[in-house]
């Protein structure tokens, strides 16, 4: 089982602040979507709407066709996982009784395969689960999320304070167990750089705002840089929507938003310029520059 | 599509389950305290308050804990399990009457232990304080008594750490003066409350005053209600 979202209009407000302006996106099933954001981007806040953590103050969201808030059936169904561990520094409970306990709420959870990765992830199932470092919590916390299988998964910056081969087998985790058992994931992060091959699909917010949203390779079709002499990259780019330039000596190298025509291409070529791809981490950092940056 | 497993009854079950270990900690403590303070004051021309009165004390303040504890702990726990606000106030009212009953039981058990065990050791108890060996109806007024006051005392600790969580420091602190208005009026309610704004005891009727006490026991689960229904789960 997998759930599809939508999401209409939705805003949230902390007093006089805007946190999520009127968004509206759909996320589908049986996919890993990266939400990427800066700090303060809403991505927390978003989350906490799907995960019926809060109202939205206006707006419609749905998950399966249904408001989630309050809806028990849905909100089951939903996990998030999030960067902290308040809960967690007052557990005294070992680590192999809390992740037996998780069966008691999640009707998908699979106890066989959290132990599995409880080994993978090196984990001392004898100890407390307070006495773990920051780290191996949020492996804990990782754990229980894959392991839930829920319907709909997320994770908000969940590999906070794991270590760089931690978080690669949480990422190649992600990949195995949903190719297995396929769910709606949505993994919050702003480390791009080394998560962007887990992405079906981005959505990329703003300000509160929905900056992009669209597969993958579609969003990273979209980005180029172009190097050639500083003459030749100003008349090729001044029409075209530059996210970032770089000068070394005479040499310019410019990265740009936005599909290149075939004749763009062919002008390219022929004026001996050297175009390649741009990363999707490139491409959020430069898409979500603030003007004073 | 699944059937519903974080279900009132199971959240009852789960929470119940905990907070009774708490409290088999806490009454330990509180009994062994007991006999040590017990045997160092007693003697042949002393006297100390026995179990029932003693406790009471003690052990309303603990549900007080437990009722502030339940937003700040519990809740949050639950919600990210999964569970629905509704479901978790209707699976925390269950537990919580539980938890009131078992606590007065064992307390009254305990005195029932103790006032055998002073008799063998010879030690000077008081039993007038709390009356509930002279007859069956005392000691069903005591119990009843003991299972609203623990109650209220709960419902008044879950109102404030909810009101605090959901609202902030001033609002939370209205909360604690309108806990202590309703301690006030629980204390002209029933005689073995320890917070009274009267030196007078105003003797109700029973058929009076436990009715009262049930309203205010349902008026303190309405305004629970009422804070918790779409409260913000903070991360």
């Amino acid at each position: 089982m997998s759930y599809a979202i939508e999401a209409k209009d939705v805003s949230v407000k902390y007093k006089d602040f805007t946190a999520i302006n009127q968004v509206s996106f759909q996320l589908e099933p049986d996919k890993i979507h990266g939400l990427l954001g800066r700090n303060g981007a809403g991505k927390t806040t978003l989350l906490s709407v799907l995960a019926a953590f809060r109202k939205a103050d206006a707006g419609s969201l749905t998950i399966d066709g249904e408001n989630p808030f309050e809806n028990p059936g849905i909100m089951q169904n939903t996990i998030f996982i999030f960067d902290q561990h308040k809960d967690l520094e007052y557990s005294y409970e070992k680590i192999e009784d809390t992740l037996k306990s998780m069966a008691d709420f999640r009707p998908n959870y699979d106890e066989a395969y959290a132990f599995q990765l409880a080994k993978k992830f090196k984990l001392p199932l004898t100890k407390k689960v307070n006495q773990l470092s920051k780290g191996k919590k949020s492996a804990l916390q990782a754990i229980i999320g894959l392991a839930s299988r829920a319907p709909l998964t997320i994770f908000d910056e969940a590999y906070l304070g794991m270590d760089a081969p931690t978080r690669e087998i949480f990422y190649k985790e992600i990949l195995n167990d949903q190719e297995e058992h396929p769910r709606t994931i949505i993994f919050s992060t702003h480390l791009v750089s080394e998560t962007d091959y887990l992405f079906d699909e981005v959505l990329m917010i703003h300000q509160g705002k929905v900056l992009l949203q669209d597969t993958n390779e579609q969003v990273i079709s979209k980005g180029f840089s172009v190097t050639g002499s500083l003459k030749q990259i100003d008349a090729f780019a001044k029409d075209l929507e530059v996210l970032n330039s770089q000068m070394l000596g005479g040499t310019k190298s410019v990265m740009v938003y936005g599909e290149l025509s075939e004749q763009q291409k062919n002008a390219a070529n022929q004026a001996g310029l050297e175009v390649g791809p741009l990363s999707l981490h490139d491409l959020f950092v430069h898409l979500t520059k603030e003007e004073d940056e | 599509m699944n059937s519903i497993i974080l279900t009132p009854k199971k959240i009852t079950r789960l929470l119940f389950g905990e907070q009774v270990k708490w409290t088999m900690w806490f009454l330990s403590f509180m009994f062994v305290i007991y006999i040590v303070v017990v045997s160092l004051v007693s003697g042949p021309h002393s006297s100390f308050v026995d179990l029932a009165s003693f406790s009471n004390g003690s052990s309303a303040i603990y549900m007080l804990v437990i009722g502030i504890l339940t937003t700040t702990v519990f809740f949050p726990y639950y919600m990210q399990q999964g569970a629905t606000r509704k479901n978790f106030f209707l699976g925390t009212m269950l537990a919580s009457a539980l938890l009131a009953i078992t606590i007065t039981v064992i307390i009254i058990l305990l005195s029932f232990i103790l006032q055998f065990a002073a008799g063998w050791a010879g030690w000077n108890i008081h039993t007038q304080e709390v009356d509930f060996t002279s007859s069956f109806s005392a000691f069903i007024y005591t119990f009843i008594s003991f299972v609203i006051s623990h109650l209220i005392y709960f419902l008044i600790g879950w109102v404030i750490g909810l009101t605090f969580y959901r609202a902030g420091w001033l609002y939370g602190m209205l909360s604690i003066a309108f806990g202590i208005i309703c301690l006030g009026i629980t204390g002209i309610l029933l005689e073995i409350t320890h917070i009274s704004f009267f030196t007078q005891q105003i003797n109700l009727p029973i058929f009076v005053s436990v009715p009262l006490s049930l309203v205010l026991i349902v008026i303190l689960f309405v305004i629970n209600h009422r804070l918790i229904k779409d409260v913000t789960v903070k991360i």
